[in-house]
């Protein structure tokens, strides 16, 4: 049996051998990895980009207080970027599984259709959960568009939920009797973090230092923009996404207010995506084969420099 | 017999689309070989979530011969003088393919041409199928198409294998990087690798060796006994079993094993629908019914669920089974924990979140709804004079129907709005009738659901519905074409269907109803909100024509559905205003109808269309019985007036008649005057040069004409007559 620390172990090597980086969790609050510049950012533009990550994730009004065996305001996603998606890309998944442990012939495996959109970050792409047993582990998307640019190559992306795929592997109902190591418990490490982070979000954050922080970080987000300092820029529309979730957590969004704020954030993301892009062509694209910068960096100076002037 | 196949070997594809991929394959590849002239005797389609494939038999070597005629230049251009042909002649014949004297003369109008006589030798079959399959490949794609890697392609998942068979050989052609070929693959777990085609006529066979039942239907049947059976072994019955659940397995599965589990006996407390909704809409399971079952909302379950693997390898059900369980624990846990937890907040002490629920920009919030509604609620219970036992559970309803909306249930499953508000409600002690109609007024849910059981849940939907129609229509969104969004058609199909069947005995009157709330909207959509703007929010008189006409049109398939003949529905539509009593349009079908059935009847309704077609416009509504000259004209007067007077004309005065029953005593007493109509025409004529002894001829006529027209307009039945 496959404890939680092993499970990422496991995936970390099977990427690895399949040629991924494997890079350490992004330090800033996202609401899912997708979130995270090596998913988000990495996938404009025409370079090749293959990476896995273990990232935490925070959703503030999904917290119980600990009381829910399988729903958390902070938990793990274990994120797979594919750019461009390999033909045998569910084959090379289901390979993802042996190597956990899981022999599909043993098991009921199916992809059923499931799209995604994040009208925040102005993304789309479409896909399948993939359930084992009835279980839904991952999800599984063909990038199509984000920060409203097309992807081009389309990329894969393969999100593991780490918590529910374990649970299965350990066979437990509870997230918080997975077995992170031989000895020490989920529990042990996170379930007091769920009940002080729920008061937290629902009754004891001030609802005025978490208004003034999403409108700090959306002033902070909109200069460095200004700038052309891609990733601070980020930073802060991340920063923006996460105090507007913990200000739904305390209900203290009106609902002209609430799309109000999504759309602000989706405008930052916008720009933020296009000024990456910019970035990209101005570097000539360095992880694309030599051969064919030239020609992509034309291709795109044409479309979204010189298109803008 | 030449048979061709094409298979798309795909990633698994969404459930739903499926069907309608396969429709349009077969249509246009179809029509693609109509029109290049290639016969074929039949087609079919199969299809799995990883494949859609077409077979067609019978298909010619080659395209059809044809023959065809190209004109040239008129004769008299086309030669010198020296017999030689002209440039001109010389290119035409060129152009065909032709040398000069190949050419024929013909004659068109007074001048003679040449003219080239070609015969077009068809294709061979291989040629042509391999420019029309990729062709229509495009075109079947549905709607949300992805691109994937670095193709070009568009389809609704990526394109992994194309098999392209002619009998025995490849057809070939290239999709961007994809190369037709005879390779296809067998179940993606159980039977991965490649399967090469030596003929079309191995196709089934061989997928079925490798654990792939190509044929729907065939996985269809297999699914139903199976799962019958199982749940016979349980010695319960299946639920669900035909409508969209199957549809979906069957359309999620390329090899079906119904597998049977179990849960805990504690959750049978929860009710049956909270259970269903659980194993049915999140998880894909057909539940298992006790063998009798009785209409309480709880307790006909038995704690089995089926679920349909897409493996039936023996060794593996233990495990599947025990995931499957595991999983179904979890979200009946779940429920059972929102189902509890809600319960701690009263239903009326949600109001607040109620009032953060948009329900559309625009028209303000869930709670502006159930407050402009409970309002209209109050008005129509006095309108009607709803006797108390149906006007209070009414209004009731109506402030509590919505509140379960913001539930955290309903959060979870949404399926089940409606039925979570009925069971809060319940244990909070509001009556039987305010339960059963908070959970029967999203009714009819579903195409085949009917309208509400209660007649309160039937006066909660019909106003439910009708906000939301008018609603959308305020705010400029009425459908357009195949795209419905907000489901107007539905909702309006529903609400004819509603005040048709299940209140006709009451007069709803759709206009004043929907008027009502116009004045609220025109309030909410004002530009600069306040009461006293002078802009207008939207143009109510185009809207109400707009929704008019929308509901006629449903009200039109309704009544011809009813079994109304088409002349008769359009009769009486043309006649009155059908929206402010829709039972009585109904009242009045029926007695135009029954006057058909008999030799009497016609012989009314055949005065009725003669009067009705001399009639004008302008013809007056009066007129003075002393202005009466000739014997058949006051015999005609006497008459109506001994079959009238006594109930229906007393001081002369016309009464109007309102229900089935009147309307088939007027047409009883006209049918003694037909003869008098029919003499009358016949001796007088009507349209007397004389204004005078015109304008009283047509107002005796029009006297008559009222109790015609009351029911139906009688022209529009003249061609019903023998």
């Amino acid at each position: 049996m496959l404890t939680f620390q092993q499970a990422i172990q496991t995936l970390n090597q099977f990427w690895d051998r399949r040629g991924c980086l494997i890079l350490q969790a992004y330090d800033t609050e996202k609401g899912a990895s997708t979130m995270n510049p090596g998913t988000f950012l990495r996938v404009i533009g025409p370079e090749p980009w293959n990476m896995a990550v273990t990232d935490p994730c925070r959703r503030p009004t999904d917290g119980r207080y600990g009381e829910n065996p399988n729903r958390l305001q902070h938990y793990f996603q274990y994120q797979v970027i594919l750019k461009p998606s390999p033909d045998d890309v569910q084959d090379i998944y289901l390979d993802s599984l042996r190597a956990l442990g899981v022999d599909p012939t043993q098991h009921d495996i199916r992809f059923v259709e499931d799209n995604w959109a994040s009208p925040t970050l102005d993304a789309w792409g479409v896909g399948w959960e993939v359930w084992l047993d009835g279980l839904e582990v991952t999800q599984f998307t063909y990038f199509q568009q984000a920060g409203g640019l097309e992807v081009k190559p389309v990329a894969a992306e393969i999100t593991y939920g780490l918590e529910r795929l374990c649970m299965y592997l350990q066979n437990v109902d509870s997230v918080y009797d997975l077995m992170w190591n031989d000895t020490v418990k989920y529990g042990e490490l996170y379930h007091h973090n769920e009940i002080e982070q729920s008061r937290y979000n629902f009754e004891e954050s001030d609802p005025e230092y978490v208004t003034r922080l999403f409108e700090m970080a959306h002033h902070q987000a909109e200069t460095l923009i200004e700038k052309k300092l891609v990733m601070p820029a980020y930073e802060q529309v991340l920063k923006c996404s996460h105090n507007f979730n913990l200000m739904d957590a305390r209900g203290i969004l009106g609902r002209d207010e609430r799309m109000g704020n999504i759309l602000k954030i989706r405008k930052l993301a916008l720009k933020v995506a296009l000024c990456y892009l910019e970035q990209r062509i101005e570097m000539g694209f360095p992880l694309l084969p030599e051969a064919q910068r030239e020609a992509q960096v034309k291709l795109y100076r044409d479309r979204y420099l010189t298109a803008k002037k | 017999m030449t048979k061709y196949l094409l298979e798309i070997g795909t990633e698994e594809l969404p459930a739903g689309q499926i069907e309608e991929s396969c429709t349009r394959l077969e249509e246009n590849f179809a029509s693609e070989l109509r029109e290049a002239n290639l016969s074929f005797s039949t087609m079919k389609t199969l299809s799995t979530p990883r494949r859609l494939t077409l077979i067609i038999d019978g298909l010619g070597d080659k395209q059809e011969t044809i023959s065809k005629k190209v004109k040239g230049p008129p004769v008299n251009k086309a030669f010198k003088e020296d017999g030689s042909a002209t440039p001109q002649a010389e290119g035409f014949a060129a152009k065909n393919g032709l040398k000069v004297d190949q050419l024929d003369k013909e004659e068109y109008g007074k001048e003679v041409y040449l003219v080239a006589n070609l015969t077009i030798e068809g294709r061979a079959a291989a040629e042509v199928l391999a420019e029309i399959a990729p062709r229509v490949i495009h075109q079947i794609s549905g709607e949300r198409l992805m691109r994937w890697g670095d193709c070009e392609l568009k389809f609704v998942r990526p394109i992994r294998w194309i098999v392209s068979l002619l009998d025995n050989r490849v057809v070939n052609f290239k999709l961007d990087q994809i190369a037709a070929g005879q390779t296809t693959f067998g179940h993606r777990i159980l039977a991965p690798g490649e399967i090469k085609l030596g003929h079309v006529d191995e196709y089934v066979e061989k997928l079925r060796a490798a654990k792939v039942l190509v044929c729907p239907q065939e996985r269809e049947d297999l699914i139903r006994t199976q799962v019958s059976e199982i749940a016979e072994s349980v010695l319960g019955k299946a639920r669900q079993l035909s409508g969209p659940l199957l549809q979906e397995v069957v359309n999620i599965t390329e090899w079906p094993q119904a597998i049977v589990g179990k849960f805990a006996e504690d959750y049978l407390t929860l009710p049956d629908t909270l259970l269903e909704t659980v194993m049915v809409h999140h998880q894909r399971y057909f539940p298992v019914e006790k063998p009798k079952t009785t209409t309480a909302t709880t307790g006909n379950l038995l704690p089995y669920f089926i679920t349909i693997s897409n493996n039936d390898t023996p060794s593996a059900v233990s495990e599947i089974t025990q995931g499957n369980e595991r999983v179904l624990r979890a979200r009946l846990a779940d429920g059972k924990f929102f189902f509890f937890d809600d319960q701690k907040t009263k239903l009326s002490a949600r109001k607040d979140r109620l009032g953060q629920l948009t329900f559309q920009q625009g028209l303000g919030s869930y709670l502006d709804k159930t407050n402009r509604l409970t309002k209209l609620a109050n008005k129509l219970s006095e309108k009607l004079k709803l006797e108390a036992k149906i006007a209070v559970p009414f209004e009731r309803t109506m402030e509590l129907c919505k509140l379960d909306l913001v539930t955290n249930l309903v959060g979870e499953l949404t399926e089940l709005q409606g039925y979570v508000g009925a069971w809060y409600a319940e244990l909070e002690g509001e009556p039987p009738e305010v339960v059963q109609a908070i959970a029967s007024h999203y009714s009819p849910r579903f195409t085949h659901e009917g309208i509400p059981a209660d007649v309160v849940g039937r006066f909660v939907a019909l106003l439910d519905k009708l906000d939301h129609v008018v609603g959308l229509f305020a705010l400029g969104k009425k459908p357009s074409g195949s795209s419905d969004p907000f489901a107007l058609r539905r909702n309006a199909q529903g609400l004819v269907d509603i005040i048709m069947d299940g209140l006709n005995e009451f007069k709803i009157d759709l206009e004043w109803l929907s008027d009502e709330l116009l004045d609220t909207f025109e309030v909410m959509l004002a530009h600069d909100g306040g009461e006293k703007s002078k802009k207008k929010a939207f143009a109510r008189e185009t809207v109400k024509a707009d929704f008019a006409d929308f509901i006629s049109q449903r009200l039109r398939g309704k009544l011809l559905d009813k079994g109304f003949g088409r002349e008769i529905v359009e009769a009486v539509l043309s006649n009155g205003n059908p929206l402010n009593d829709l039972a009585d349009t109904v009242a009045r079908c029926r007695s135009a109808e029954k006057l058909f059935k008999s030799e009497a009847g016609i012989t009314t309704a055949r005065a009725g269309v003669r009067i009705g077609n001399i009639l004008k416009s302008d013809s007056p509504d009066t007129f003075n019985p002393g202005a009466l000259t000739e014997p058949v004209e006051k015999e005609l007067w006497k008459n109506f007036n001994e079959q009238f007077q006594s109930k229906w004309e007393k001081n002369g005065e016309y009464r109007r008649p309102t229900n089935e029953q009147e309307y088939d005593e007027v047409l009883a007493l006209l049918a003694p005057l037909a003869p008098h109509v029919d003499k009358f025409f016949e001796d007088v004529m009507v349209n007397d040069p004389d204004k005078a002894k015109r304008d009283t001829r047509h107002g005796l006529l029009k006297r008559i004409d009222q109790y015609y027209s009351v029911i139906a307009s009688f022209p529009k039945l003249q061609p019903l007559l023998p």
